[in-house]
């Protein structure tokens, strides 16, 4: 049936090559391992390289302070690819190297993938995300450590109708989970007020050219418009896009909008720009002992990219000396459920039932190229 | 190499490597290992039917890796919506997959292969984005989660060690089917429009009729691939079914061997485990690399490895039987695997 | 939604884009013209000079001519390594053994420049102070203007060097009946290199004019050879002016499609295109006939 005998011998060979590195996966130290999972290459690599060094400065930080109680603490960095499916195989390659427990994945839809997963497996998983659904699923390992899209949503409609006075407001959201979920909420938000967008276009994430979506919303009429953008990387095309068709708009943005990626990318195209953040230098002493310490060790300036990994990482060390262990994840659960005004750099956490940690955000417009801080908002949490 | 020569030989080596595939997880010990072994069989089926399009017939087929996704999406919204087990998608989705392969072969197999190998660009790219952007059907960019693990009977496949087995014995049906087609007439007839489209026609095969069979049994092949990482890796979305995917497929098919049921297999899971053992081999190095083995391979070893293989191995049977030179002179029959 | 304004803008804005695709279909139509090969690499022909565009004028703040005038250079070196390592060991091979070798090329290109130039997306200085200009409502960015201008001088330059220049019509000659060239004389291999060289100074092209308003990224190569190909197939396979009609007329219509059905679908319409062209018309606009099977 098969000649070359040596076909055979080739496969066999790299077959069992997979034997030798399977049992070289294994390591006995005693270390307590964080699994991030991070966008180290696709699309938003841009965007997951500042969550990277922000978590490294991080386990330096909490490892020259002793770590856990002397068990000092790896972070290990495992890459999605920017992929949902590269999420899944990361997810699974930490809970394969023994985690104890998972910072981020970072994307609402990513998290969402992988939430079957992670409760299957029973690891504690702090995330980002900001889709509303993502704690109300029945999954109690997902802890939620920035405010969720029903505030910033909120807040962003509600300054745009209120403070700002506009009757005719338009959306351009992108199709993921995040982008798609946020403009639901601000619709919601105008109805209350009986209000409704003139327009709302939808573009697929990593879209080059907003034109149709731009003048669409234009010719309907909009005096100002949402920004809900999953990667800074499409903001600041569309806050380019918006400056060369000489539109002006009021815009309000969600986070990703004013991430150092975007400032950087469009210079002053977004000028003037009002934006729903989470982090904010300014806003308490841990900010800004966040801001120093990342700029003085890269040169760059912190933004809410590099704000959550690394307040999840200290927050989690801070959990784990609490509940005074590193591998029992029940227990980490438990305290991180019992947390109440814990002071991080993205706010202060004070955990409800369902596993949501913050529940205020800022506003901020972009002046002089910084987001410039306006007021905070806070919500009640049920 | 026949039957007729060697049988004694052959019976412990074909036992030993039967062996070792069946002990292969408990060997194995890592999960993730035979996670990724399961992700390598997988692919190998798909490029099993790259193989019947590209490497027997001649065509050049670059969306594979949307057939690979309409498997796994019928597969998922079937299981999912209609809680259809394993065994009901497993008989489903290669026909599905199939389907459209016919849909997208029967007019363009019409016109001459460079206008087949651009519409297949086409196609895969609508494909993706309908599967990306359709949210109330397919789920949008959110996917499809919750697939349920494979149960079949009173056995479970829900670990990677349990998968495996299914998996290698869909493989292996897959495998041992292409071979009795390349050995077939229809096989013959792939060969002939591969060799020389025009003799073929003139000798009297009906190429449109055997490219739009190869093509639909190319797209049947991916669609099963599609259905076992359904069931495999219980989510779907649509990122994965892109044409980068389709472009990996056919590095694995020209690597491992155009032409070669072997070679597809040996490609697939050389480029599967290349880039796991070799971590700083990941992402764009080894796609780096991948791209200019391509180049090196159409050049000098357009068989592929399995080629290499065949040649080596062929000039090693005559050192190491040298009786074999005294037989009768028998018109050596290249029966290519 | 219908007034002249927006419609204006849009068509000016799709008459851009297309240019761009038009110049790559160029590219693309060449090679295919000249050897009948499909080049799966055009992409990268366009993505490789914009970085380094972005390298000579951000990087090493090289004033603007003197830097165009490097890629041009880079890009005839670009075409004949490509020439000789992706396409003349395999010139007597069947057409797939070719197309398989490009796609090996474009995936080793797009790889290597995201080793080489990192995955952040990058940005090139603009060419034009102004960011629009104003005409009766319609905002137009200079730039786009450049795209279109130049497109059109290529044209007109191409016509030239094909019909009224001794190489133009020794390229064709090779282009038409390689065999009877040869037989006449012409050096059918440099003329090849050179129609390689040639092809891959238009990729640069398009990429200096692109780079100001795209943020360059590795892979931004490869839509817009997708694009070349469904120009190419809509204007016809081989034909010069079908390339730079399909290309013309894929921009327009993808950003009106855009607009008045269905945003999100935006790239999906430049592929109907292709498949509804492959399915009633398949020599497109301007290609012969194209013979149904044997």
């Amino acid at each position: 049936m098969i000649c070359g005998r040596w076909v055979y011998v080739l496969w066999s060979l790299s077959l069992v090559f997979s034997l030798f590195a399977g049992s070289l996966e294994a390591q006995t130290k005693t270390v307590v391992r964080v699994g991030f999972i991070a966008e180290q290459t696709g699309v938003a690599s841009m965007s997951g390289e500042r969550g990277i060094r922000a978590t490294k400065l991080a386990e330096r930080q909490v490892n020259t302070a002793g770590g856990v109680n002397g068990t000092p603490v790896e972070v290990g960095i495992y890459d999605n690819n920017s992929t949902t499916q590269g999420t899944v195989n990361a997810v699974n390659k930490a809970i394969e190297d023994k985690v104890i427990a998972l910072s981020g994945p970072g994307r609402s839809t990513h998290i969402q993938a992988v939430s079957p997963i992670i409760k299957e497996n029973a690891i504690p998983a702090l995330i980002p995300g900001t889709a509303v659904q993502l704690t109300r699923q029945g999954n109690p390992w997902l802890f939620r450590v920035r405010p969720d899209d029903s505030i910033y949503g909120t807040a962003m409609a509600q300054f745009l109708m209120r403070d700002l006075k506009l009757t005719k407001i338009g959306i351009i959201h992108d199709a993921d989970a995040f982008g798609t979920g946020g403009a639901d909420i601000v619709t919601e938000t105008m109805k209350k007020s009986n209000l409704t967008p003139v327009r709302r276009e939808r573009y697929t994430v990593g879209t080059k050219d907003y034109t149709a979506q731009l003048l669409n919303i234009k010719n309907a009429g909009a005096e100002g418009v949402v920004l809900y953008t999953t990667n800074s990387e499409d903001a600041a095309v569309i806050f380019r896009q918006i400056k060369e068709l000489g539109i002006k708009w009021k815009i309000v943005g969600c986070p990703a909008t004013t991430s150092q990626v975007v400032i950087d990318l469009v210079k002053d195209a977004s000028e003037g720009a009002y934006a729903a953040v989470d982090y904010f230098a300014d806003a308490n002493s841990q900010s800004k002992a966040l801001r120093d310490a990342y700029f003085k060790e890269y040169n760059q300036e912190a933004d809410f990219l590099t704000a959550y990994p690394y307040d999840t990482l200290v927050f989690l060390v801070d959990v784990m000396k609490r509940a005074g262990t590193t591998t029992d994840r029940n227990k980490i659960r438990e305290t991180i459920l019992a947390t109440k005004g814990y002071k991080g750099a993205m706010g202060t956490y004070s955990f409800t039932p369902n596993g949501d940690g913050i529940h205020e955000a800022n506003l901020v417009q972009i002046r002089g190229g910084k987001p410039q801080y306006i007021r905070t908002i806070s919500v009640e949490q049920q | 190499m026949s039957f007729k020569k060697g049988l004694p030989v052959k019976i412990p080596f074909y036992l030993a490597v039967a062996i070792v595939l069946a002990a292969l997880p408990m060997l194995i010990r890592s999960n993730y290992w035979v996670g990724t072994l399961n992700l390598a069989i997988i692919y190998s089926i798909a490029v099993l039917g790259l193989n019947i399009i590209l490497g027997l017939t001649g065509q050049l087929n670059i969306a594979q890796a949307a057939f690979w996704g309409i498997g796994a999406y019928t597969a998922a919204l079937l299981n999912t919506r209609l809680g259809w087990p394993f065994w009901a998608t497993f008989l489903v989705a290669p026909p599905t997959a199939a389907a459209f392969g016919v849909i997208l072969g029967f007019p363009t197999l019409k016109l001459s292969g460079r206008y087949l190998a651009m519409a297949t660009i086409g196609f895969g790219i609508i494909i993706n984005l309908i599967l990306n952007n359709w949210k109330e059907f397919t789920g949008g960019v959110d996917g499809i989660p919750g697939i349920t693990s494979p149960v079949l009977g009173p056995f479970r496949f829900s670990t990677n060690g349990s998968f495996y087995y299914l998996a290698l014995a869909c493989l292996i049906l897959a495998a041992l089917t292409q071979v009795k087609i390349k050995n077939s007439r229809m096989g013959r007839a792939f060969q002939a429009i591969k060799d020389n489209e025009l003799a073929a026609e003139l000798s009297g095969v009906d190429t449109f009729k055997y490219r739009v069979v190869a093509f639909a049994l190319c797209s049947a092949y991916g669609g099963m691939a599609g259905q076992l990482f359904a069931h495999r890796t219980k989510y779907v979305s649509a990122e994965t079914f892109f044409i980068d995917m389709s472009i990996l497929f056919i590095c694995m098919l020209m690597i491992g061997g155009a032409g070669s049921v072997a070679g597809s297999i040996v490609g697939a899971c050389l480029l599967t485990f290349i880039p796991e053992w070799l971590r700083f081999l990941q992402g764009p190095w080894a796609m780096a690399i991948f791209g200019l083995a391509i180049v090196v391979i159409m050049i000098f070893m357009p068989t592929g490895l399995a080629g290499l293989a065949k040649s080596v191995g062929s000039k090693m049977a005559v050192r190491l039987r040298p009786e074999s030179q005294k037989e009768p002179a028998e018109l050596p029959r290249e029966a290519s695997h | 939604m219908f007034d002249i304004t927006t419609l204006a803008q849009f068509l000016v804005t799709g008459l851009a884009m297309g240019s761009v695709y038009a110049l790559v279909a160029l590219s693309f139509a060449l090679l295919y013209k000249a050897v009948g090969i499909l080049n799966f690499a055009v992409g990268e022909s366009v993505m490789v000079p914009a970085f380094i565009v972005v390298i000579l004028l951000s990087v090493l703040r090289l004033p603007f001519l003197p830097a165009y005038l490097i890629i041009i250079g880079v890009m005839v070196f670009f075409g004949a390594v490509f020439h000789r390592t992706v396409y003349h060991p395999l010139r007597g091979r069947p057409f797939i053994s070719v197309l398989v070798s490009t796609i090996g090329a474009s995936l080793f290109l797009r790889n290597t420049s995201l080793l080489v130039f990192g995955a952040d997306p990058r940005v090139s200085p603009a060419l034009f102070q102004v960011q629009s200009v104003n005409f009766f409502g319609v905002f137009v960015p200079p730039q786009y203007l450049l795209i279109i201008t130049t497109l059109i001088i290529l044209v007109v330059f191409q016509y030239w060097l094909f019909e009224k220049t001794l190489l133009g019509k020794k390229m064709q000659a090779t282009a038409q009946d390689r065999d009877m060239a040869r037989l006449l004389g012409i050096p059918v291999d440099t003329i090849i290199l050179i129609t390689f060289i040639y092809a891959a100074i238009l990729g640069g092209i398009a990429g200096i004019l692109l780079a100001p308003i795209f943020y360059v990224t590795s892979d931004m190569g490869f839509m817009f050879a997708l694009k070349a190909f469904a120009s190419s197939i809509a204007g016809g396979l081989g034909s010069i002016p079908g390339a730079i009609v399909g290309g013309l007329f894929i921009g327009v219509v993808e950003l009106f499609c855009a607009a008045y059905i269905s945003a999100t679908y935006r790239d999906v319409f430049a592929f109907i295109i292709l498949i509804a062209v492959l399915l009633l018309r398949p020599q497109g606009f301007f290609g012969e006939k194209v013979s149904e099977k044997v």
